[in-house]
């Protein structure tokens, strides 16, 4: 900022002075807002796990080529990765013996039993997860597009090269 | 908010069709995994459900600044000047996140109240956005001049006759935070207002304290 001064201090970190205009976030659905604002025990444990709901839930995993030597050191919690962070998604079938991960779950979950998921994190609470799936279920543009992905696969005389395309932009 | 038909679309074949490059195609059979580019207006809402709950859009090179024409909008002579003149139209990656850190009363809450889910978000989007700057550093050598800087280093590694060793360098400019040239650059200002004002006598170092009252009060409830 060349015209922020001392006497005149000014900020523009939050939208470059009104020049970023971004659409608002919508309204958190209300079983979110609950979870994420209440005081009740079992909801701050949800917070405190969030993470690992959240990669329950995700679609990509995160890759890295991780640096071990400071991840079990003393003090906070570091992550130290050499080279690129790498967001990744995988085929839309498992491979042969292999269990269902990421977004594959919403394609294995064909009759929502939302059983695969308890099994990938048993140490989350279930009745969270199963309020959190069926939310995802409802609103999500991407869980809505594996399961027309899913319905796809599913009809007699699909053809077995079916690709899907997340358009970039 | 996207809609479904605005986020995918199946296909079937050999993928030989055309596709925008960062579009990303995930086969129904098992094969490798695929990557996710930070340009990818997913990259985040895929990665961070119980953030963006909706898919929400994340950053993506097309986004108009407020009050221009969309770069995608002008027709070829615009554009043509446009690039001439350097100035951008379209919101950077920078000020995207900027915008999005902010708490804002007409916005979700769940982004805010991320708790350590947001923290991870935050470091992700640095992530995302110190790549995009390295791969801009990457491509845009001739731009930088950084042409230049290689004759020299050439000069000063004389007795350097085994050409195999000599590799692609890409220097790091000073605008680059931690960079090498980065540090020198503040090492030297700092020694320059040193010989100015001479030697300092106190080194002060300021801690935040999260008890404070000020930033208790600036809280929200439960935060």
């Amino acid at each position: 900022m060349a015209k922020s001064s001392y006497n005149n201090p000014q900020f523009s970190l939050c939208c470059e002075n009104g020049k970023v205009l971004l659409p608002n976030l919508p309204a958190t659905p209300q079983e979110l807002e609950v979870l994420l604002t209440n005081k009740d025990a079992s909801v701050v444990k949800f917070r405190d796990q969030i993470h690992m709901y959240n990669s329950v839930l995700a679609f990509t995993s995160l890759d890295a080529k991780v640096d071990e030597s400071v991840t079990r050191g003393p003090g906070p919690y570091s992550f130290r990765i050499q080279g690129e962070l790498y967001h990744r998604i995988r085929s839309l079938c498992p491979a042969e013996g292999q269990r269902p991960q990421f977004a594959q779950l919403y394609i294995h979950d064909t009759k929502c039993e939302h059983q695969n998921y308890h099994t990938v994190m048993p140490s989350l609470d279930p009745t969270t997860l199963d309020r959190l799936l069926t939310m995802m279920y409802n609103i999500n543009p991407y869980v809505e597009v594996f399961k027309m992905a899913r319905d796809m696969m599913v009809t007699e005389g699909a053809p077995m090269d079916l690709k899907l395309r997340l358009i970039a932009s | 908010m996207p809609t479904t038909d605005e986020v995918a679309a199946m296909m079937v074949g050999d993928g030989s069709e055309a596709v925008d490059k960062c579009d990303v195609v995930i086969t129904q059979q098992a094969g490798p995994c695929q990557r996710i580019f930070e340009l990818h207006v997913g990259y985040m809402a895929l990665h961070y459900p119980l953030l963006f709950p909706y898919g929400e859009d994340g950053w993506h090179p097309n986004i108009p600044l407020n009050g221009v024409i969309a770069n995608t909008d002008l027709d070829e002579d615009h554009a043509k000047k446009a690039e001439l003149q350097r100035k951008h139209y379209n919101a950077t990656m920078v000020e995207f996140y900027g915008y999005r850190f902010q708490h804002r009363d007409t916005d979700g809450i769940a982004l805010i109240r991320g708790d350590r889910l947001r923290h991870q978000y935050i470091v992700d989007a640095y992530a995302a956005i110190e790549q995009n700057c390295l791969k801009y550093l990457c491509l845009n050598k001739k731009k930088l001049r950084a042409g230049l800087y290689q004759g020299l280093q050439d000069a000063i590694v004389a007795g350097d006759n085994n050409a195999t060793a000599i590799r692609i360098k890409i220097i790091l400019p000073f605008s680059f935070i931690v960079g090498p040239r980065h540090m020198v650059q503040n090492y030297q200002d700092a020694m320059a207002i040193c010989r100015w004002a001479r030697c300092p006598d106190a080194f002060v170092t300021f801690t935040c304290n999260p008890q404070w009252l000020e930033i208790k009060r600036a809280l929200l409830f439960g935060q």
